[in-house]
């Protein structure tokens, strides 16, 4: 006998303990999805913002380098006031001179910032810087060795028109969360101008760049902050990873249940066969040795009479006194027998419910699956459309189970083809029946055997009980059906017909 | 001796059944042999006469104190009645433990008359020999002991196999003095021959310091 598995870990655990345990697999392994999801999702958008604003840089630096060699060119080669400046490069709104002693035009404050800033030579200088207002002037003390009439030069630069906003990097889309959550400005001291806003709003975290812009006339920081907002979230990533997980987890949490139960079930089933075996070995073994007592007794008695008569003279009374002895204990025996058979019938037999044949004979074929797999059997079930029968469901169920399990023995004598195991429900010889056949390709049944098939304790086997069929037939018999077997070639075929259940049974039933 | 044989031998028969031990003990008793019935088998281990002559009947299944441990309790105590064992259900594992307990029969029940009644008889023979046996050799010793220090010498050079003169020339006795030695002996211990002497006596001599 095989012993039975020991219960896995799994089992041990509470039904409540084994929830919670889900529960937190599932959670956590949502949080780590998430969790490295965002941490994606931020790296990519700060790789983005620093990539952008070192291109914003770099594009305003080189405009700052251009307007200083402007500035030094125009010191150099001392032309008139050129008005087509402006037409060439159209950030410088003017272009100032002022030769010799003269003094610069314009507003006082400015031109003598102006004055001030010429005081350092040959270098352009910033003079005035009107960041708020989207201007600032830088200035060059002529050149030395110009002798005194050379002139000094100013530019006035218009912030807005300086920015190349061909190659601007931010805000190509303009819709992007990318483009709406940056703010680019230029600041010098306290003064401020934005080249864009951004818009306002929480955020996670704030990434910031700020850079001096590489010419030192323009002594401005670029200085860009992208916010890391709620609408950044990787929502779809992250909606799918959480739907993924839930499901993957789901679907397994599922399939360890049902194998759970089946394994359950199988192990509840062979169990049952145990203690059935058990308890039919003690019922034996406890019967033996009851009706071995008065036997023994009934056999003394008797061969002590015998002799008793065979004296000369015959002791009569003691042979009378021993044979009185011997009906009390056949009486004994008789009893016995009696017990036994109140204990072997099951009352009640002849009731049943409407039962769906087919379904039961899935159900038995269902859990011996892994049965057959192991005796190396194609199974096939056929199954015509019939009227249910009336019977009880455990009695066919087992009945079924006996027939297919013979089978499966029977067929582990066969090496030299393949094994096959037919079971099929159709409708019987008569409208009122259904008829189940169990049928495969073995050895079929040995002659001498035949006739007595159904009689207990006569079996084909090495060692078989030889209850099973004998059970089987009292079962059906019990439920008004009828169960014999037809030699098929190869094999051997076991039919079981049930009678059919009527409407009005059914409806009492239901 | 006369008076142990005039006895009619005594079987111990243990059944719990009732009806069963009735009837064997009937069954027995019409061979003519006396039959006591014991239907527990504690009192019988306490009560029951060790010097009676016969055989014991056990049944192995009982309640309380099994068949096979009441073998074993008589074994251990040296009681030397044959014993002969009943069952229902002999397997061979049980037969084997049986004969190793010292059983000297294994009969399966229901039991036929002959192979009970014929086991009985010789298991009966069997212990009356034994006493015999037994008894002889009680006898044998109390013979021996009466002897004086000299005749045990000479009775052990007798057993050698030595002539009254190789006797004499060896203890430094005169062959006549030997010769006288040799006649009390073989009254003293009521032997009818030399190889009476032999059988019954060597054994003793050599166990003797």
């Amino acid at each position: 006998m095989r012993a039975l598995a020991a219960p896995w870990p799994w089992a041990r655990i509470s039904r409540r303990q084994r929830r919670l345990a889900w529960l937190t697999v599932w959670l956590s392994g949502l949080l780590a999805g998430s969790a490295w999801l965002l941490t994606q999702s931020m790296e990519r958008a700060l790789n983005a913002f620093e990539t952008d604003a070192r291109i914003a840089h770099r594009l305003l630096s080189q405009r700052a380098v251009q307007h200083e060699a402007v500035l030094a060119t125009l010191s150099l080669m001392q032309p008139r006031v050129d008005e087509r400046l402006p037409a060439i490069y159209p950030q410088f709104l003017h272009m100032w001179r002022r030769s010799g002693t003269q003094a610069w035009p314009g507003a006082p404050a400015l031109s003598a910032a102006l004055e001030a800033a010429n005081q350092v030579k040959g270098r352009p200088q910033l003079a005035w810087a009107e960041l708020a207002g989207g201007r600032f002037w830088i200035s060059m003390a002529p050149a030395e060795g110009l002798g005194p009439q050379s002139a000094a030069y100013a530019l006035e630069v218009s912030l807005p028109l300086m920015v190349p906003w061909a190659d601007w990097p931010f805000g190509q889309t303009a819709e992007a969360p990318a483009a709406r959550h940056t703010r680019v400005w230029l600041q010098h001291g306290q003064s401020r101008w934005d080249i864009h806003a951004g818009d306002a709003g929480p955020d996670l975290r704030r990434f910031v760049f700020r850079k001096h812009l590489a010419a030192a006339s323009q002594p401005f920081d670029l200085v860009a902050e992208r916010r890391y907002g709620l609408d950044d979230l990787p929502w779809l990533a992250l909606g799918l990873w959480a739907l993924g997980w839930s499901a993957g987890l789901g679907a397994l949490a599922t399939a360890r249940r049902q194998s759970g139960a089946r394994k359950r079930a199988e192990e509840l089933l062979r169990l049952g066969q145990v203690s059935r075996l058990n308890a039919l070995g003690e019922l034996a073994a406890g019967l033996a040795h009851e009706l071995n007592q008065p036997l023994t007794a009934i056999l003394a008695n008797t061969q002590a009479t015998v002799r008793l008569l065979e004296e000369e003279p015959p002791d009569l009374h003691q042979a009378q006194d021993a044979m009185a002895k011997t009906a009390t204990q056949a009486r004994r025996a008789a009893d016995v027998v009696a017990r036994l058979r109140r204990v072997i019938e099951r009352p009640n037999a002849a009731g049943g419910v409407p039962v769906d044949l087919a379904g039961v004979a899935h159900s038995v074929l269902q859990l011996l699956e892994p049965e057959c797999r192991r005796h190396n059997v194609h199974t096939q079930l056929n199954v015509e459309d019939v009227a249910r029968v009336m019977g009880d469901p455990v009695a066919l169920e087992q009945i079924i189970h006996n027939l297919v399990i013979n089978a499966l023995t029977a067929l582990d004598q066969v090496t030299d083809r393949q094994r096959n195991l037919w079971v099929s429900v159709s409708a019987g010889a008569t409208p009122a029946t259904v008829r189940l056949s169990v049928r495969d390709n073995g050895p079929g049944v040995a002659k001498e055997l035949l006739d007595r098939l159904f009689e207990p304790f006569v079996s084909g086997r090495p060692g078989g009980l030889g209850l099973g069929l004998s059970l089987c037939e009292t079962l059906a018999a019990e439920m008004g059906g009828h169960l014999h077997m037809r030699p098929a070639t190869p094999g051997a075929e076991f039919v079981l017909d049930m009678p059919t259940a009527t409407d009005a049974r059914e409806m009492n039933a239901s | 001796m006369n008076t142990l044989e005039s006895l009619s031998p005594l079987i111990h028969l243990v059944d719990d059944d009732a009806p069963v031990r009735e009837a064997l003990a009937l069954l027995i008793s019409t061979v003519g042999l006396r039959v006591e019935q014991w239907a527990d088998p504690e009192h019988f281990l306490a009560r029951f006469d060790r010097q009676s002559l016969g055989a014991i009947v056990l049944d192995v299944r009982m309640p309380g104190v099994s068949g096979l441990a009441v073998l074993e309790h008589l074994q251990a105590a040296g009681v030397d009645h044959p014993v002969i064992m009943l069952t229902g259900h002999g397997t061979v594992d049980l037969c084997r433990r049986a004969f190793k307990a010292g059983a000297a029969e294994f009969l399966e029940k229901p039991v036929n008359d002959e192979l009970l009644l014929d086991a009985l008889q010789q298991a009966v023979r069997r212990h009356v020999k034994s006493r015999q046996r037994h008894s002889a050799d009680l006898a044998a010793r109390q013979r021996f002991a009466a002897l004086t220090e000299r005749e045990r010498e000479v009775l052990g050079l007798i057993i050698e196999g030595l002539t009254n003169k190789e006797i004499g020339r060896a203890i430094t006795l005169s062959p006549r003095t030997v010769e006288s030695h040799r006649a009390h002996l073989f009254e003293k211990l009521a032997a009818p021959s030399l190889a009476h002497l032999i059988r019954h006596y060597a054994a003793l001599v050599e166990a003797a310091p």
